[in-house]
């Protein structure tokens, strides 16, 4: 199972604290789909490790929160959500879920090698921490 | 002159509640996870919910 921010997410991550030039937006979204293709650093795009069949994103239920160096997003995704699709993997996105796609260049990390099927019988609520550590 | 390298960590970890849907209990939804062969992690009856994915414990 593979856990991480990718190298765009950290250029997004950097650009906004210290508010360069680059003008990323922020981390808006998650995102859940159903490949099996383990995230890469280089990745900027879920399909970059091949076509996604099944993807849904949702925005956050409310504004991401820290505490200490630990940053907090939770999104739901409903009963009528991804029904009969498994949930493999997980990621956050630099853009609002109406702009995310399984194509857009918003990935910023995730986690993947998850196995969860989604039904109908359930409403699913991710929380996704990040933690920033200086060695 | 010397040079101090410091490294930033990023710890990455996902937890997923799942809650039923209205009409079905929490006891139904535990037996379809189990039935399903997913693994669950907590049954939260405070606040009804079943926790089903968690990346520090998996």
């Amino acid at each position: 199972m593979g856990k991480l921010l990718g190298n765009r997410g950290l250029q997004v991550i950097a650009g906004r604290a210290s508010n360069t030039a680059d003008a990323f937006l922020e981390i808006d979204s998650m995102s859940i789909d159903d490949s099996t293709v383990a995230f890469t650093a280089t990745d900027t795009a879920l399909d970059d490790g091949g076509a996604v069949a099944n993807e849904a994103d949702a925005n956050f239920d409310s504004a991401p929160t820290r505490s200490a160096q630990t940053v907090t997003h939770v999104a739901t995704f409903g009963t009528a959500v991804f029904v009969g699709s498994t949930v493999k993997r997980i990621a956050l996105h630099n853009a609002a879920a109406a702009s995310v796609t399984s194509a857009s260049d918003t990935w910023v990390g995730g986690v993947d090698g998850q196995s969860l099927v989604k039904s109908a019988d359930y409403s699913l609520v991710l929380t996704l921490k990040i933690t920033y550590t200086s060695l | 002159m010397s040079e101090q390298e410091v490294r930033l960590v990023t710890k990455v970890e996902v937890v997923g509640w799942a809650t039923p849907r209205p009409g079905l209990s929490l006891d139904e939804l535990v037996a379809n996870f189990h039935r399903d062969g997913v693994t669950v992690y907590e049954v939260d009856r405070d606040n009804n919910r079943v926790r089903v994915i968690d990346t520090e414990e998996s």
